[in-house]
């Protein structure tokens, strides 16, 4: 076995990993303040990526990157106004069937908006280089979503941690009845976590576009590796989503080298097996989305 | 006041109510005068012709699909000017096969026994292609599998009589293109393929050309359909330092492995080509990345007189030029209509054998006809270099055709298909 290959695998699968934590992030603030399952995520990565076409038409790319996430970000604060929140402290197939019906609903706003074909995109002149990386020349664009994704972390974390909103958040992940007795706006608090939350999944779609291109179905294949990430990491956990959209990467990525045929099965054995050993997750707390 | 209102209201409704009156005798009235004045009409005596178009409006292949129907349409349109078939006017019922073979035979089967057709027209994907012809062989209904390309289609014990394929097979795209790529970029070849019917008869058909050359295959891996990161297959790729990367894919997949082959500099290093490619896809994978040797059944720049009032049709109609799948759909739909036409009578019965054997103008160089014995168009095969950069001089100039091989040449012979069509 070459030993190179197997090292640009591990870190090509470190890099993909790291927009699945992106996605699973959003998803999993969502989940644990609201309690809602959103299945709309996917397709609201999808509308990053159109609005970033739709913006850096005029601004370029960096100006789609700091936009169209805001954009989303906004439009996921009208649908919780409007939506979600009718649906929270009830049974939480209410939450499903509604943003499952959701997603379906967008996917159709996509398509009546911007066509079924798919639209180009591509990163900006000076990524579309490669870097040599003594192991391997990988694609500079890739590396610059990876160490942005990295930062935006580090951001989020401190953010979570160190500031007074964020202890909100996390208190709300932890008990959002709580945080309202001790008098928290928790309307504009779940508003805000929304938004937050689908900010993230409009950032992935942008980060994402020139990787694979924009169309329609584009959020489709990267909703189910999120939540399976979440399953992994624990729902409600920081550390949780890192780790296990770092694990997801990484297991697929190998299974492609040493086992293509179970490539695509392998994020469900390995969400079976932490099932097994861990129900609540890797890193998950007892008390939370039960 | 109150008194006031409610004169107001009676008066209105009072005006509505003679209103609806008049305008109901004028229409009673005129209607009996026209009948009893011009007698019945000829359209109106006998029954529209209904086709069922099926095809997919949504899943991966959606925009494939919408460019087969809007080709089928301008058949329809050209038949209707010149007063229908068999003097009655051609109308069609379209449903949505979704890219999925559970609801293109659920679809089929409205079509069918609901709307009543005898004919269905329509198809991207081999593997809801394959479930409807078996769904049309069982229902005795006619089936233009239009732009399925899957060699199962017509060869072999799932080739149905009911069932005609207007587009080239796998095979014949294969021995049009894999032969022009082996003599040209070497004979070692990767191989990525989508994990179904038509991936695999894709890359077996390019598989057997490169057998046939000598060549050696580096590797092979298969994906599902869907799959949108290839990179961790494309680092194995590069490993393997094949002269060739074989992609059979098709839509959104075809078009993510492309870009990413770009974005990993591999270009440079290898040489990429498939079964197909076209100008949906070269649109989105954008002319930096456009790139390699494909397959192609059709192109905007196959130099006939046909081919050019075709483009000139729908370039009319639509506001831009057809891609291959266009031109498939448009001759699906023509040739059945002409079978009808031929075999004087709707009957499905008589139409079959109408179609089967006949030759006819395909819009190419040489003309095209229907194989008797696997009901294949035998026509012309394209193989089209994918132009990038400053080459690409419009939005639509993104193919060059490198070769063409006639159909004789790289269909199938009797030898090499075990086909046996049933009995009518």
């Amino acid at each position: 076995m070459d030993l190179s290959l197997l090292l640009s695998q591990l870190f090509n699968g470190i890099a993909m990993g790291m927009l699945y934590v992106l996605m699973a992030m959003g998803l999993t603030i969502i989940m644990g303040t609201m309690g809602v399952v959103n299945f709309s995520h996917g397709v609201l990565f999808a509308f990053g990526a159109y609005f970033a076409y739709l913006i850096a038409g005029k601004t370029g790319f960096f100006g789609a990157l700091l936009l169209a996430p805001v954009v989303v970000g906004l439009i996921g604060m009208v649908l919780e106004r409007a939506l979600v929140a009718r649906v929270y402290g009830k049974d939480p197939l209410y939450g499903l069937l509604l943003t499952f019906g959701l997603a379906m609903a967008l996917e159709e706003v996509i398509r009546i908006g911007w066509g079924t074909a798919g639209l180009p995109f591509s990163a900006p002149e000076f990524l579309s280089s490669f870097i040599d990386m003594k192991i391997m020349f990988y694609p500079a664009y890739r590396l610059a979503v990876l160490g942005f994704i990295l930062l935006l972390i580090a951001a989020l974390w401190f953010f979570l941690e160190r500031t007074t909103t964020g202890k909100i958040v996390r208190a709300g992940i932890q008990d959002s009845v709580m945080v309202g007795i001790l008098g928290v706006n928790t309307k504009a608090l779940f508003t805000g976590v929304f938004g937050l939350g689908t900010f993230l999944a409009g950032l992935a779609g942008v980060l994402s576009a020139p990787m694979s291109g924009i169309m329609p179905t584009m959020g489709d294949n990267v909703i189910m590796p999120s939540f399976i990430v979440i399953i992994l990491g624990g729902v409600g956990s920081f550390w949780g989503s890192v780790t296990g959209g770092l694990m997801l990467g990484i297991i697929v990525s190998m299974c492609v080298q040493f086992v293509p045929a179970v490539a695509e099965l392998s994020m469900y054995l390995v969400m079976a097996l932490v099932l097994l050993v861990r129900p609540r997750g890797l890193f998950g707390e007892e008390g939370l989305f039960e | 006041m109150k008194d006031g209102k409610g004169t107001q209201v009676s008066r209105r409704n009072f005006l509505k109510l003679s209103g609806m009156t008049a305008a109901g005798a004028a229409g009673v009235l005129g209607g009996g005068l026209s009948g009893i004045l011009s007698g019945p009409r000829e359209v109106f005596a006998k029954e529209e012709l209904k086709v069922g178009i099926l095809d997919p409006y949504s899943g991966p292949y959606a925009d494939s699909g919408r460019e087969q129907t809007n080709g089928a349409l301008i058949a329809v349109d050209e038949s209707n000017k010149k007063g229908g078939v068999l003097g009655r006017l051609v109308t069609t019922v379209q449903e949505d096969d979704a890219t999925n073979p559970g609801t293109s035979v659920q679809k089929g089967k409205k079509l069918i026994d609901e709307v009543g057709v005898k004919y269905i027209v329509g198809g991207v994907s081999s593997a809801t292609g394959l479930a409807v012809s078996a769904l049309c062989q069982e229902k005795k209904v006619i089936y233009m599998s239009v732009g399925c390309h899957s060699d199962d289609i017509t060869v072999g014990d799932k080739a149905h009589r009911h069932t005609f394929r207007p587009t080239c097979s796998n095979t014949m795209l294969a021995r049009a293109t894999a032969s022009y790529i082996a003599d040209k970029f070497g004979k070692k070849w990767y191989f990525i393929t989508s994990d179904y019917s038509w991936g695999h008869t894709g890359r077996d058909a390019f598989k057997k050309v490169l057998a046939g050359k000598g060549g050696k295959v580096a590797g092979e891996d298969l994906t599902p359909l869907g799959t949108t990161d290839y990179s961790s297959f494309l680092l194995k790729v590069r490993n393997a330092r094949p002269d060739v990367l074989v992609v059979s894919l098709y839509g959104n997949d075809l078009v993510s492995c492309v870009k990413q082959f770009n974005q990993f500099g591999m270009r440079k290093e290898m040489q990429i080509g498939g079964p197909l490619n076209g100008l949906e896809m070269a649109r989105v994978i954008g002319k930096d990345s456009n790139v390699g040797y494909w397959g192609m059944p059709w192109d905007i720049t196959v130099d006939t007189k046909g081919s050019k009032d075709f483009t000139g049709k729908y370039k009319g109609k639509y506001g831009k030029v057809p891609s291959w799948r266009a031109y498939l759909g448009y001759v699906g739909m023509q040739q059945l209509l002409a079978g009808i036409e031929r075999a004087k009578s709707p009957e499905v019965k008589k139409v079959i054998p109408a179609l089967e054997g006949a030759a006819f103008d395909g819009l190419k160089a040489n003309k095209s006809y229907w194989r008797e014995w696997d009901h294949q168009c035998i026509q012309d095969t394209y193989c089209g270099r994918a132009k990038s950069g400053a080459e690409v001089k419009h939005v639509d100039d993104l193919f060059e055709i490198v070769a063409m091989r006639k159909g004789d040449d790289v269909a199938h012979t009797r030898a090499e298909n075990p086909v046996k069509l049933e009995a009518l």
